[in-house]
């Protein structure tokens, strides 16, 4: 089922969404996150880590990564349903939660470029990386546009509009305690 | 039928790749195995502790109380004192790279090392690019110093460099109202010529210090006084010169000096390394631009050098 989700999603993006929003799909919601994850940290883990890291990282490690994206995606969601309104579209934000989690399913791939990069060279997975960040952040906007009927360059906008917030807010507070520090 | 072939396709692949990542992380030694060498070719791990501890740039104490961040000698004391009180930890591997610091946080840093010999710890130094000056004063309370060949070390001295502005002044008609209590409270003063008198006092000051910094050479590396202050006169060696001069042990970087440090703890095994030590919120504090303010005025700041009166064990 998720292999042929991760088909559509390469060739009808569209038709994957539908599937998902009206089948209710949410176990795939919750363990698709656990496979991506899993993926991603194995295709680190292949290339820097050794046995014993390994060994805790897949157990205790795994279980914290998936918890914290649980409490990122429960926590995203509804700033990227604001920034999507804001922009003007118009979705439902149950059916974003259930959409969200394919911006992981790119990350299957990691595990394989890992292992090609220990044979040609590490510099391979930074590439695959890149690739699949942006194969992720495509995903994203495509959910975002057909979630809430936005053009690609609205949709575009709203993904990065909370990341910008927050982002000025940090920024924002580091200046605001470097003055302070300068101050004391 | 297209789509369910390519989606066995990605299945097989995705599980392959996932089947052979594992192979490959549950099946790697050689990592484990580089350690081992690095320490020495021990095979079994102990469980006893050494502690890695740095000197890196400048040695001195901060100038206020308050703060959160405390100048780098005070975190390195500070961690000192827990590394002496605690029994697990037998040795400590001091990475030096330092041109040297202020007299008074040297000598502090250089008590604690002697107290943690004391207690029954070995020290190894490992000198950098630069162990100079107070960065060599620090090393010399360890139980051996390795150093790189090129390593500049020595410069065994004490400096006070002060400016004298008055011609500058007078150019340019400005000039220092001082009222003092005592006819040297102004000792040091960029705004007049030092009179023979003060310039013999302060000598008296750096030869003080300076007999400080030779006594510490000469009974931490055990080198009689009479051969000492042949090269006691603030030259700086290579790393190659001080050894054929008994200023340090053996040449090698900290891998060289962590087999020393193995072996002089008399570990079978392999030891635990305990590095950083430094509190979160310190971790947290560096990444922010930080600098001391100076008390100084300004427009002063801006014009002239800082004219703190200071003693340094430091190369310049």
């Amino acid at each position: 089922m998720v292999m042929e989700l991760f088909f559509d999603l390469i060739h009808e993006p569209a038709e994957a969404f539908r599937r998902m929003r009206e089948e209710r799909r949410w176990g795939i919601s919750i363990l698709l996150p656990l496979l991506g994850l899993f993926s991603l940290t194995l295709s680190f883990l292949i290339l820097w880590a050794d046995k014993e890291m390994a060994r805790r990282f897949l157990t205790w490690g795994l279980v914290l990564l998936w918890t914290l994206w649980i409490l990122q995606w429960v926590g995203t969601t509804p700033l990227l349903h604001l920034s999507c309104e804001i922009m003007g579209g118009r979705g439902r934000v149950m059916d974003l939660l259930i959409l969200y989690p394919v911006v992981l399913l790119p990350f299957f791939l990691l595990p394989a470029f890992s292992l090609i990069s220990l044979a040609l060279g590490r510099w391979l997975f930074l590439f695959g990386f890149v690739f699949c960040s942006l194969w992720s952040m495509s995903l994203s906007v495509k959910a975002l546009r057909y979630n809430y009927a936005l053009e690609k360059e609205r949709a575009a906008g709203a993904l990065l509009l909370p990341g910008a917030f927050l982002f000025g807010i940090g920024i924002l507070s580091l200046l605001l305690s470097a003055i302070a520090f300068a101050f004391m | 039928m297209n789509k369910r072939f390519i989606s066995i396709a990605i299945l097989t692949l995705y599980t392959a790749s996932v089947l052979t990542g594992l192979w490959v992380i549950l099946g790697r030694r050689a990592r484990e195995r580089k350690e081992a060498v690095s320490l020495g070719s021990l095979v079994r791990k102990t469980g006893e502790k050494l502690a890695v501890v740095e000197i890196f740039g400048p040695i001195y104490m901060s100038q206020r109380s308050t703060g959160f961040i405390k100048a780098d000698a005070e975190r390195t004391l500070r961690r000192l004192k827990r590394i002496r009180k605690d029994p697990s930890i037998l040795g400590v591997l001091l990475k030096i790279n330092s041109p040297g610091g202020t007299v008074a946080a040297t000598q502090e840093i250089h008590a604690e090392l002697l107290k943690i010999k004391k207690s029954g710890k070995k020290v190894v130094a490992s000198l950098g690019d630069v162990a100079a000056s107070g960065g060599y004063y620090v090393a010399c309370a360890a139980d051996k110093i390795v150093a790189n060949p090129g390593t500049l070390t020595g410069s065994i001295g004490v400096i006070l460099e002060l400016w004298n502005f008055e011609t500058l002044l007078k150019k340019i008609g400005a000039k220092t109202e001082t009222i003092k209590s005592g006819a040297r409270k102004d000792i040091g003063s960029y705004a007049r010529t030092m009179t023979p008198e003060e310039r013999q006092a302060l000598q008296e000051l750096i030869d003080n210090a300076y007999g400080q910094f030779f006594q510490a050479v000469s009974e931490g590396r055990k080198i009689p006084k009479e051969k000492l202050a042949a090269f006691a006169d603030g030259s700086i060696f290579t790393g190659a010169q001080a050894k054929e001069a008994g200023l340090v042990d053996s040449l090698g970087g900290s891998e060289e000096a962590l087999e020393v440090l193995v072996k002089e703890t008399k570990i079978q095994g392999e030891p635990q390394m305990i590095e950083g030590g430094e509190e979160p919120w310190e971790r947290f504090f560096d990444l922010i631009p930080f600098q001391e303010r100076s008390r100084t005025n300004p427009l002063l700041q801006n014009l002239l050098p800082n004219q703190r009166v200071r003693f340094e064990y430091i190369l310049e």
